[in-house]
């Protein structure tokens, strides 16, 4: 059992200790993913908040066979942050509006053991490496749906493409991401 | 139902993009197919490690306080003496895990210059990756903001087959146009973008190759948004022409 999973296990059993480790290591991705995808710190720290009480509340859901606690935890994320954007654009009946992204910082959170951290770091520039390989034109329609929330059709009205193209692309990108992160 | 059935719908399931019918039918059929589920685990973790590229921002202090009254509160309310049991025999044995883990970090430790030298090399193709993905994400930022101008480009007589869109920033004056399907040419030639106002001649603006199936060509607009009329691509010699002087491959207008 990985660090990760035995803090999780510490949470099913009402360990408030495990969780704020969790929050220690993962709080800075969920908060960065939700703000990229909401552009907006508030609602993203709303987010932080449903994200971190539903670990809390519902650990049980996990399910090591569907991916990993940081997946799961992304997943949780984007849900919610889409959900909240979805109804915020629904509100203000305007189109998602993405400002400049925040700026770095180099060294993220981390779970309180260098082997960890070291491991985390390294999985950070094997994405990296294996977005460099995949082509712009699939990498684009990609984000605009993860981070954007955008349907296939809308994404295909945007670029001018046909659907098929736009389902294409997607597909061939991450299943190209998935071959280039299982070789690393 | 086999798995090659559903080969097609797992991206599509992951992004849920999928029709509802389509997706129960998915989901009954992932129930009692492991093939399937850990090839779904498989792109899932794939598509969930892109946010692993993004910049890292702190969330405020005062957000892990309030998580943890909020917890704590739970505790009160919901949860069960029974759970506490196992803690001790969990922590003994994440204590253990953690020692492990110390002693193997420590080895790891010692082999350090190596590894420094490496880990400078990594730094900088990092940063390189990190600005990459800057770059594609200002892009995509273009595309999806409220102000931004979309113009749809048509292929012209013997072009038929091209065509693009192009989106146009009003506040920066920037545009990105991907274009499709662009003809061959000869070394001697190159593409030319023409940024156009009614009633003036073309602006010469970009000068680029096709560049595969989709090519993407980023300018800036020498000119008011709202004053530009129509995007033009012409073929020219290499290395572009100050009045369009070849044939004209695609246009658009821009709706106002």
């Amino acid at each position: 059992m990985g660090v990760e999973t035995d803090l999780l296990e510490k949470v099913k059993t009402g360990d408030p200790a495990a969780l704020s480790k969790l929050y220690d290591s993962y709080s800075a991705i969920v908060y960065s993913f939700a703000e990229r995808i909401l552009k907006d710190a508030v609602s993203a720290e709303s987010v932080v908040q449903d994200v971190f009480l539903t670990v809390w509340r519902k650990a049980e859901q996990f399910s090591p066979e569907r991916g990993s606690l940081c997946t799961w935890l992304l997943t949780l994320t984007r849900n919610k942050a889409i959900d909240a954007l979805r109804s915020s654009a629904r509100r203000n009946s305007t189109h998602v509006s993405i400002s400049a992204e925040p700026d770095a910082c180099e060294m993220p959170a981390g779970i309180d053991d260098p082997l960890v951290n070291v491991i985390e770091g390294e999985k950070r520039d094997l994405v990296r490496r294996a977005l460099a390989d995949i082509p712009d034109e699939q990498k684009i329609p990609i984000y605009l749906n993860f981070y954007n929330g955008l349907s296939h059709q809308e994404i295909s009205e945007k670029l001018g493409l046909p659907l098929g193209t736009v389902k294409t692309r997607i597909r061939l990108g991450l299943e190209r991401l998935r071959l280039e992160l299982r070789q690393s | 139902m086999s798995k090659r059935e559903f080969e097609d719908d797992y991206v599509e399931y992951l992004l849920d993009q999928l029709e509802s019918a389509r997706r129960d039918r998915f989901e009954a059929h992932l129930k009692g197919c492991a093939e399937c589920k850990k090839e779904l685990a498989e792109l899932r973790e794939a598509l969930f490690s892109l946010p692993l590229t993004l910049p890292l921002k702190q969330p405020p202090e005062r957000l892990k306080d309030l998580i943890l009254k909020q917890a704590t509160a739970d505790s009160v309310l919901f949860r069960v003496g029974w759970r506490q049991r196992g803690y001790q025999v969990w922590a003994l044995a994440a204590s253990v895990l953690l020692l492990i883990l110390g002693v193997y970090a420590w080895q790891q430790w010692q082999a350090g210059v190596e590894m420094d030298r490496q880990v400078s090399l990594l730094r900088e193709e990092n940063r390189r990756l990190r600005e990459s993905n800057q770059s594609l994400s200002d892009r995509v930022d273009l595309l999806t903001r409220p102000d931004t101008k979309f113009l749809r480009m048509v292929g012209l007589e013997n072009y038929a087959g091209t065509s693009g869109s192009a989106f146009l920033q009003p506040a920066d004056r920037t545009a990105v146009a991907f274009i499709h399907e662009l003809p061959s040419l000869s070394q001697a030639q190159d593409f030319q973008m023409w940024v156009i106002q009614n009633g003036r001649p073309p602006i010469p603006s970009e000068v680029f190759k096709s560049s595969g199936v989709t090519t993407e060509v980023r300018l800036s607009v020498p000119i008011q948004v709202n004053e530009v009329a129509v995007l033009a691509v012409t073929i020219e010699p290499a290395g572009g022409s100050p009045q369009p002087t070849g044939p004209m491959v695609l246009a658009g207008r821009f709706e106002k």
